[in-house]
This record gives C-alpha cells, structure tokens and sequence, in this order.
C-alpha cells in the first residue's frame, strides 16, 4: 500500500508538488497523468526515495520510504533517463542489480533478454534509445520488486516492443502482485494498462480515481436543439466543454452517464446520441477547464 | 514506523566493492604514480651515490674526460628520476580531487541522482562506503609507495657510509619524513575537496570551486597576513615564514599546509614545531570529513543540478573572489599608510616604484570584481533582467566589497592583530638570538645568543622599552634605501620559546638607541658569551700573531687565557670598547688537540688577558707601528665605496684579513702624523653622512731568509680609522699630505690584494 499524504517539494521558488495526497492500493497499476510540469517524475523520485518531501509523508507500506533500505528494496524506479548506464553492458547491469536486490532472479532475467533478443556484452551507449529502456525494464522485473516506479518508461518504443514490454510487466503483475505506478503521456498505454489514475497539474491532484469511474463519468454528448445551450442550462451537470458545428452542439460534462442524459432530456433536444471519450479525450477536456489547452496557438 | 538509517554490514560490504570496482582507472592511476613517486626519488639518490663511489673508486683507473662523462651520464638519470618523483608526486596531490569526483558524482551529476539513490542503501552506508573506496584506493598505493622508497633506502645504507649522503640529506629527509607528511596531506586534499564539493550542484561549479577556494583561501590568508605584518612593527612584512608558517589558519587548506611545511622547512624549525604537523593534517581531514556528512546528510538532491545546492555556497565564492583580490590589492595601499611603521615595506615599494596610484589599483579592483560577480551570477543562472534581482545582486556586491575592504583595513591598523605589544614571558623562553646591524667595534660579533635568566629579564625590558616608547620615536623618513639605512639601527630579536615555537622581531630603531642596544649586550651575558672557549681541553694551543701577520704558537697555559678572556669579557662595557676609544685589536687562533681552531678577537682593553700574555713575552700590543717605514691616509668620501666596502662587509680572504677595495684616495703622511692619529683609531669607523672617514694605513719592511725584502701593511691588525673627534685634525694631515697614486702602494700589497680594475 501506497500512502502519499500532503506531500510538498519545492524547487527553490518553484513548488513543484503542492499538498498531494493519494493512496495506491496493493497490487493495483497507477496510472500518472499531467502536463510538463506538473510534478509526475517528483512524485515518482519521492516514492522512489530519491527525493524527501520537504513536508507531509510518502509511505510504503506503512514505513517512510526516504533512506529506508528496508522499503527500498521492495522498490524499483525507473527513470525517464537511461544515460547513466552508457558506460555500462547489460551484464554489468545485471551484477549490479543483482548486488543490491536479493530477489534478482536470473532466469526471469535470462529468459526476458532471450525474448528482446539484447547482447549481454555490449555497452549501452551502443544501445538504440528503444533497447535501452527495454534492458532497463528487463533489469528492474528482474529485481522482482513489490513496487515498480516506471517514469515515461515506455517512450522510445516501436508498438512491437511496447507490446512485448507491457506483457512483461503484466505477467509480472500477475504473476507477484507488483504494484506499478505508471507515468506517460502516451494515455492509450494508461487506458490499456492501468486500473487508476491520477492527473496532476501544476503539482497538485485533479483526480484520482479508478479509471472506469473516470471514463465513465465524463461523457460526449451529440444534440441538436432549437436554440443555443449554455452550461447555465444544465445545472447540476459540470460542464466541460461546449461546441457548436451548423445545427449540432457537442457537450463534454462530467457526472455520469444518467444524470447527464437526464439533464439534457430536458432541454427536449430533437437529436441525442451520447459517445464514450476516450481516456485522451478526457485529459484534454480537463485539462482545458484547468486553463490548459491549445487556443494559445489561435491567437 | 520509520526505519533507522544506519550502516548496515552486508549492503556496506557490497557498496563498497561496487565504488572499487567503479574506481578502478582510478587505482591503477594512482598505484602508477605512487610506483614512481618516492621509489623513483630513492632510486635516483643511490645513483648518486653511484656516481660518488665511481668516482672515487675509479679515479686513476680510467681516463678523467671518460670518468666524468660515465658520472654526468649517472647524475643526469638520477636528475631524471628525482624530476619524474616530483611531478608523480604532484598530479598524485591532484589527482586527490579526482577521485572524489569520482566517488562522489551524483553530488553534482544529475543523471547518477536517480541511479545511485534510489538503490537500496542507506546515506550512512552510502558516504561511508564513497569515503572509504576513495581514499583507499587513494591513499594505500601512497603508503605502499613511501614503505618502497624507505626500502630502497634502506638497502643503500646497507652497503654505504651515511656521510657519502651528506649531500642527499634533503631528499632523504623527505623520502623519510616528508613522505608521510605527504600521504598525510593527500588525505588532507581528498577531504578538502569533498567539502567543497558537497556544496556544488552542477559539473561546472563542481570543477573549479574546490580548485578556487583550494588556491583562493591559501592565497587570501598569505596576503591578508601579509597586511597585519605591514602594520605590525617589529614584523617584517617578508616574514611570513616567521608569523604565519605554522599558523592552523593557514594550515587549513591542503595548498595552505604544503606552504606551510616549505615555510618551517625554510626556517629548519621543524624539530621544534608545537605540533606535529602530521596530526594537524590529519585532525583537519577529520573536521573536513565531519563538515562533508552535515553536508552532504543536509543536502536536498533536487537541488542537484543547480550551480550550488547551498545558497550560501555562491555567496561564499563570490566573497572570497572580493577577499582574496582586496586583499592582493589593499596590501600595498594599506602598505604605504603604514610603511613607515615596518621597514620592510616591500609591496609598497614596488608599487611606489611602478608608479601606480593607490587610487588606479582600487578602481581596477572594482571593475575587474564588477566582471567576476556578474560572471558567478550568470553561472548561477540568475536573471539579472529582473530589477528585483539585479538590485539585490548590487547590494550584495557593495555589501561584500565593504566587508572585504573593512577586513583588510581592520587588519591593517590592528597593530598585527595585538602581536606590536606582545613580548614573551621570560619563563616562557629558552633562549633568544640577538642580531643587530650596528657599528662594529669587534668585527664578527654581530650575532649573539643568550639564554640565563638574568639576560633574559634585561632584553625582554629592553624590548618593553623599544615597544613603549615607539610613539615617541622621531622617525625621519628618506626616500633612498641608503639614507634610510643610515636613519636606523637595526635590532633583531628570535625568541626560542620552550614550546618549541619561535618569535621573532625585527625593530628599526632610531639612531640615539644604537647605544643603549649595544650596552644592552654588555650588560647581558651576550658578548661575553662570545668568549666562552671551550675549557675541556688542556692542551689546546694559543696562537699568537707576530708583526709580520705570522702566527706563532705561545707558551700561554690555555686554561688561564679562557678565563682570564671570558672574565675580562664580562667585565667589558660598551664604554671600553666603543668606536671612539682608540683601541686596538688581535685576532688570536685556538688549536685545539682535536685540530679544530677557532679565532678570537682581542682587544688592548681586556687587561687580564693582555697581562698573562705579556707575562708569557706574546706583548701583541706593543711596537706594532714601530717597524713602520711608510705611512699613507686613505680618504673615504664616495657613499658606493664606503657603502660596498665597509659597512656591508670587507673583502676577506681566506684567513679573514680584510681589505677595502681600492676606490678611495690615498695620501702619504709622516711617522709623526702618523703616530699622532693611530692612538685615536678604531677597527671600525662609523659613517656619518656629516664626515668623511679617514684610515691610517702603514706599511712594515722584513727581510727573508735569502736577503729580499717583503712588507706586510696594518692590515693585518685590522683597518685603523680615525675617531669622530679626530676627524678634523685628520682632514688637515690629509689635505697638507702630497697625492700618492694607489700605483704607489701596489708593491706592498700582497699578490691578492693589489688593484684590479673593476
């Protein structure tokens, strides 16, 4: 069990974790969802016990996890940067890794270096950025943490290997119960992958919630009525976007599927037609209501 | 719950082989250069030695030109090895801050922040591990190298005469003794750099902030002890050896303790330092390494990245970039205001002599700092486009510049921090070394040292004296260095203190105080003591100078004539032998059974002494001009003669027989003149810038075995020159007395003294 409570860090002026505050339950896949910027990797490093909040708590199974080898070795993080290992070869990752973890399992090892196929002799430097991450994933399932910290992990990837790596962590999910915290901007990965998410911007939570409770509560709605709507016109409903294209109004609002039909119903639209978003879709639309979106462009 | 963070056996044990192995280039670096460290410096002093043996041993034997080239083929690969010591030695020293930088990456490399920390390993296991695979690999291939080179030493002691290495003393002193001072230091060096580098958050700042505060604090500390001795009377301003070589300020770098050895090496006071100066090494790597833990344990790795993860840190750069230029720059403006307070005011000089105005060298100051500040800023990656920031930017520039300056003035009218008033308890002393430049009225005696009680109390009254009353001192300042020379009398004090330290003090006092400090060694065991002989050995002969410069052996029992000369010796005041008295003076020659000789100066005034002699038929003192059979005056008026000839020193020979060279004028007088001035001369005149000097010159006629003749001038009983009183007689002789050329006393003179040109 993940508890992150009020946690605060601050770079200098800039705070780049403001009070967060979010519980990740055993064995669940989280997902990170936020603009650059907004705290996703310090989160992670904090979890990871890279970094010590400058107030609140980050805990892990009931113990802080900031110099804890205890928890630590539990833990596994792995970063968006996989520059520090060039001068090494997967093999020497592998003696180092293995120095530190005491559940570093070589056959999983072996075996997974036999699915990508990577040389165990060569420097990483020589390493594509796409095997790169796949020796450092393949290290840290290796390791068989209890938690796995993954910051944009899977970028770089060809949809081969993205494939193959998401399998190699959700057998290891299966197979262990890992706990993995998941951060991407690629969301059709979170869609696919992770069973909650949380969406940062400018270090603080929007949500958190299971990812079927997000879907599921913001809808697209497709209408046509003899006037113009205003969110004014749906109360009760938080309205997150609206658009008009000739007769059609689209409106993206939050609050679950029946109490949104409901609402529109009786505006006593001629056409209805209600479309599941996805979970991009929804990141967008949020995140525009947070003032973050790309009109800047138009004007 | 939380865990205790503690050093934990098994993940220390596996850290700390993975940073060995990690360090492993480093290690081969360092056993490379160890191998040919002190080794190197050994093996080429038993190629000396070598090359000693060989030329003893075939000298004769094969040709000299072939002997000399085989020796100088040795020496130059001995010089060759000594050279590749050194340089080993020194990128060893260096390489100190490599291997932290190394061991201590992701102190200042974001990209290790996230590889290193999250492993699981403790910060305790961590920084424990980092410091001891850094200095291990560091700091044992030095130790095995100092144990090598004492082995190569030692086994050329196996087969040589220690005496064969009297020449080499210095690099096995080193080898020896400085090796492990070295190590000490290299331990030193590691920590130093850790400390500073625990405040750096980026490659940038991590490179050069611990080479500039390594160089920087040193440097600062030199020149800001450079300020206090300026204004510290009684401290010459070159004397940093003295005041500040084995200060703990100093010694609180590691560049800053290596100058400090080389300064008390200077001074061969190392036997007597305080504190051994490896343990003072040691105790601050131990604060530098508790400093880098509070550090390092406080330091936040977001912040990483940052030019300084401590806010403080770029302050601390920037003010000691203001400290270190105000204090080059302010010591020879400070100088100049106190420049007549010290005499050595040598910076001052040299920018009184460049010409340079005081006000130039601050606006450079200013600019130049103006420059620096800005550049750590940008460093920093401040944006000074912000009025905001940029106006705190200036505040903190004036503010710092103030305090810089502040610092050095303070320093500079502290009076040397208190040290002008400190003189040293007598319980406190072991003993003192007098040294003065003050007429000589026995030539040679012009350093002495004195350790009873009762001439302790009299000098350190003495001292009291010289510092009370310096208010009152009328100083008469002259531009020329020869005129100032004249203006003072100079008197140095070296207190040994029984702590093994030393103080010294060096016054430029006022001419009216030359009698009291010469009385003041009279009234001291000073002089006297310079009478001591030697009273173990009953057989040592008396040697005794004949008119013809010959000595003779006398009859005189030595025992008696060393107490009847100390006892005469103690009874001496300044009165009886002053300048003015007209006394003479023989210099007699000691042969000991041992064959060791010694000389000592005699004057007409110590009666016991002259007594005993003249019981035993040695009247040294009688008829010495009656023999005479040329009598000549020399006049000295040209300030580069008298000044190169007399009063820095004569020219001497081998058997210490002075003669002034030959850029005077020269007169013929009369036995009668003659014998009118001789009784009012003395061995030493004093110049006076008032007077000319005038010397009685005589010249003895003897015959040898065959029947040819050769003369011997009164030289051989020390130059006599005409009292002050007598001055004015003399120049009326001088100026009725006929010309002679110097040609014309050429053929009296020895070989060795007749006129060369130039």
């Amino acid at each position: 069990m993940i508890e992150i409570k009020d946690c605060v860090m601050r770079f200098y002026d800039v705070e780049a974790v403001s009070g967060v505050s979010i519980d990740i339950p055993e064995g669940s896949c989280y997902g990170l969802l936020g603009s650059n910027g907004a705290g996703k990797s310090t989160l992670l490093r904090m979890l990871s016990g890279v970094y010590r909040p400058l107030s609140g708590s980050v805990k892990i199974d009931g113990e802080t996890v900031y110099d804890n080898v205890k928890i630590k070795e539990k833990l596994f993080f792995i970063s968006d940067e996989t520059v520090q290992f060039s001068d090494m070869t997967l093999g020497a990752m592998r003696k180092y890794y293995k120095m530190f973890y005491k559940s570093f399992d070589d056959a999983l090892f072996e075996r997974l270096v036999k699915i990508v196929e990577l040389p165990l002799d060569k420097k990483l430097h020589e390493f594509s950025k796409g095997m790169k991450r796949q020796a450092v994933v393949i290290c840290g399932i290796a390791c068989r943490p209890k938690y796995l910290f993954l910051d944009e992990a899977l970028d770089g990837l060809d949809p081969t290997m993205r494939i193959m790596v998401k399998k190699m962590l959700i057998d290891a999910m299966m197979d262990r119960e890992m706990t993995i915290v998941f951060s991407s901007h690629n969301l059709n990965e979170i869609d696919e992958f992770c069973d909650r998410v949380g969406l940062l911007h400018n270090g603080k939570v929007v949500f958190d919630r299971d990812l079927d409770n997000v879907k599921g509560d913001v809808i697209k709605i497709q209408a046509v009525f003899d006037r113009d709507i205003t969110p004014e016109d749906l109360p009760g409903i938080e309205v997150l976007h609206t658009e008009k294209t000739g007769s059609v109004t689209y409106i993206i609002a939050r609050g679950g599927s029946e109490k949104i039909s409901e609402a529109v119903g009786k505006l006593s639209p001629k056409m209805y037609d209600e479309i599941r978003l996805t979970l991009e879709e929804i990141f967008i639309y949020e995140m525009e209501v947070l003032g973050y979106d790309s009109s800047a462009l138009d004007k | 719950m939380t865990a205790q963070p503690s050093i934990s056996k098994g993940k220390f044990r596996t850290y700390f082989f993975y940073k060995l192995s990690k360090l492993r280039g480093k290690l081969v670096a360092a056993c490379i250069l160890s191998l040919f460290s002190y080794p190197m410096m050994a093996l080429a002093v038993n190629i000396l030695y070598d090359g000693l043996m060989k030329r003893h041993t075939d000298s004769g034997n094969i040709p000299n030109a072939d002997l000399d080239m085989q020796v100088g083929m040795m020496n130059a690969t001995a010089m060759l090895c000594m050279a590749a010591g050194i340089v080993c030695i020194a990128v060893l020293f260096i390489e100190g801050f490599f291997v932290v930088k190394s061991s201590f990456r992701s102190l200042y490399d974001k990209k290790y922040i996230d590889m290193d920390l999250s492993l699981p390993v403790s910060d305790n296991t961590r920084f424990a591990a980092d410091i001891l695979s850094g200095s291990l690999i560091y700091v044992v291939p030095q130790i095995a190298a100092v144990v090598i080179g004492r082995l190569v030493l030692i086994h050329s002691y196996g087969f040589s005469e220690e005496s064969f290495y009297s020449d080499y003393t210095g690099i096995m002193e080193f080898i020896e003794t400085g090796s492990i001072f070295m190590v000490c230091g290299s331990v030193m060096q590691f920590f130093f750099t850790l400390m500073i580098m625990s405040f750096c958050g980026r490659k940038l700042t991590a490179n050069i902030v611990p080479i500039l505060f390594g160089v920087g604090v040193p440097v600062t500390i030199i020149f800001l002890a450079m300020i206090v001795n300026s204004c510290a009377y009684g401290i010459e301003i070159g004397n940093i050896y003295g005041y500040f070589s084995d200060s703990f300020i100093l010694q609180c770098s590691p560049l800053g303790m290596c100058l400090s050895v080389f300064f008390i090496s200077q001074q061969r006071i190392s036997e007597l330092a305080a504190f051994p100066i490896e343990l003072v090494t040691l105790l601050y790597s131990a604060a530098f390494c508790a400093a880098s833990w509070f550090m390092i344990k406080r330091r936040r790795a977001e912040r990483t990245g940052s030019a300084f993860v401590y806010k403080g840190g770029r302050y601390a750069v920037q003010f000691m970039i203001l400290l270190a230029s105000a204090s080059v720059i302010f010591l020879p403006v400070f100088d100049r205001v106190n420049a007549r307070r010290s005499y050595y005011a040598v910076s001052g000089s040299l920018v009184k002599y460049l010409e340079i105005p005081a006000a130039a060298l601050v606006i450079t100051w200013v600019i130049v700092n103006i420059i620096l500040f800005v550049v750590t800023e940008l460093v920093c990656r401040e944006k000074l486009g912000s009025p905001k920031k940029l106006a705190f930017m200036a505040a903190r520039f004036i503010g710092s510049g103030v305090l810089s300056v502040l610092i050095c003035y303070g320093l500079s009218v502290s009076d040397g921090l208190g040290t002008v008033g400190y003189v040293p308890e007598v319980s406190q002393i072991e003993g003192v070394q007098l040294m003065d430049n003050m007429p000589r009225m026995v030539y040679g005696y012009n350093d002495h040292y004195v350790s009873d009680e009762e001439s302790l109390r009299l000098i350190t009254d003495f001292h009291r004296r010289i510092i009370e009353e310096r208010p009152d001192f009328k100083w008469v300042y002259d531009d020329s260095y020869a005129d100032e020379y004249r203006s003072y009398v100079h008197f140095s004090l070296d207190y040994r203190m029984k702590n093994g330290s030393r103080t010294e003090r060096s016054y430029f006092l006022p001419k009216e105080y030359a009698h009291d400090a010469i009385s003041l060694l009279f009234s001291t065991r000073a002089f006297a003591d310079n009478y001591k002989l030697e009273t173990d050995d009953k057989d040592a002969l008396v040697m005794v100078p004949g008119n013809d410069g010959v000595y003779y052996a006398s009859e005189i029992p030595y025992n008696e004539f060393a107490a009847a000369l100390y006892k005469d010796a103690l009874e001496t005041t300044y009165e009886d032998i002053c300048v003015d008295g007209g006394q003479m003076y023989k210099t007699l020659e000691i042969i000991y059974s041992n064959d060791n000789r010694q000389y000592v100066i005699v004057s007409n005034t110590f009666t016991d002494t002259v007594e005993l002699m003249n019981r035993y038929n040695c009247n040294i003192f009688d008829g010495v001009y009656d023999d005479a059979v040329k009598f000549y005056m020399m006049q000295y008026t040209s300030e580069g003669s008298f000044t190169a000839d007399i009063k820095y020193d004569y020219t001497a020979d081998e058997n210490g027989y002075m003669m002034p060279t030959l850029n005077y004028d020269i007169r013929e007088i009369t036995a009668e003149q003659a014998n009118e001035l001789l009784p009012h001369t003395a061995t030493t005149p004093v110049y006076e810038e008032s007077r000319d000097i005038y010397e009685v010159f005589c010249v003895y006629e003897y015959k040898n075995g065959d029947g040819s003749v050769y003369y011997v001038t009164n030289n051989y009983t020390g130059p006599r020159f005409v009292a002050e009183k007598q001055c004015d007689r003399a120049a009326e002789i001088y100026n009725a007395a006929e010309p002679a050329g110097s040609e014309d006393i050429q053929k009296y003179l020895p070989e060795y003294y007749r006129y060369r040109e130039g």
